[in-house]
């Protein structure tokens, strides 16, 4: 009770001073949903090469692609592009790690070593492409 | 990798790109800057329509291909998106953005070769 009632206006108080926090919490879930969307796609694809539709994984997959893009506006509300865009990045890094975790994909040094290139690229390329994203 | 599924991969991004910029802008009339109704829901189609043709190619690449190789041609994305900004716009890459373009290039020859 004593610790519950010390702890509590602390936490609310935290809260409040990082309402921005709440935008990347968003951002994170984003990034959470489309490697987990990915995941689920590539199981029903995989199961059933032929007609993925069929399979349950895909519209679980679907469902989340469309959390994702709901929750990236509304991140990117607070968020400006270029940030959102260089956090987004790391799902060039979650996804492989997924893959080779949930999937059991076996993953090559000269694969490893391209993926942490393209992850080191996109990072880069973040701020350009948001600034070419707001103009287009 | 064959150099036709190089090129789908390049597509699907294409086809990412060109449809969220659609909904953007279709998300703008929406918010009530100044179009026409026929305007936002002909952009609103056109962005649906190209996101259903991308799912449909992704998922068959994703039925040949192991899920870690084929996501970093996603990486694409923002390659093609400089590219239009300077294609249409006249914008001007950026060093950094050249530099991210030489980078992403080359993993993902190494990718495509593992």
């Amino acid at each position: 009770m004593l610790t519950s009632d010390q702890t509590l206006p602390g936490f609310s108080l935290k809260l409040k001073l990082s309402a921005s926090a709440k935008a990347y919490l968003k951002l994170g879930a984003c990034a959470g949903l489309l490697a987990a969307g990915e995941i689920l796609l590539k199981i029903g694809a995989t199961a059933q090469p032929d007609s993925p539709m069929t399979h349950w994984a895909t519209w679980i997959g679907i469902v989340f692609y469309v959390l994702n893009f709901v929750a990236w506006l509304e991140a990117l509300k607070t968020i400006p592009v270029g940030i959102a865009f260089a956090v987004q990045s790391v799902v060039q890094l979650m996804v492989p790690i997924s893959a080779w975790l949930f999937l059991h994909e076996q993953i090559s040094s000269g694969r490893a070593l391209g993926i942490l290139l393209v992850f080191v690229g996109v990072l880069l390329a973040a701020a350009p492409s948001a600034v070419a994203d707001e103009r287009l | 990798m064959t150099t036709f599924t190089l090129f789908l991969c390049l597509f699907c991004q294409v086809l990412v790109v060109a449809g969220n910029l659609l909904l953007k802008h279709a998300m703008a009339g929406i918010d009530g800057q100044d179009r026409s109704r026929l305007q936002t829901g002909s952009w609103l189609f056109a962005g649906i329509a190209l996101f259903s043709l991308w799912f449909f190619l992704w998922l068959d690449l994703l039925s040949k291909y192991e899920l870690s190789q084929l996501y970093a041609f996603e990486a694409l994305a923002p390659v093609v998106l400089m590219a239009s900004a300077w294609l249409f716009l006249g914008e001007k890459v950026p060093l950094r953005g050249w530099i991210g373009v030489g980078l992403i290039g080359g993993g993902l020859m190494l990718v495509a070769g593992a």
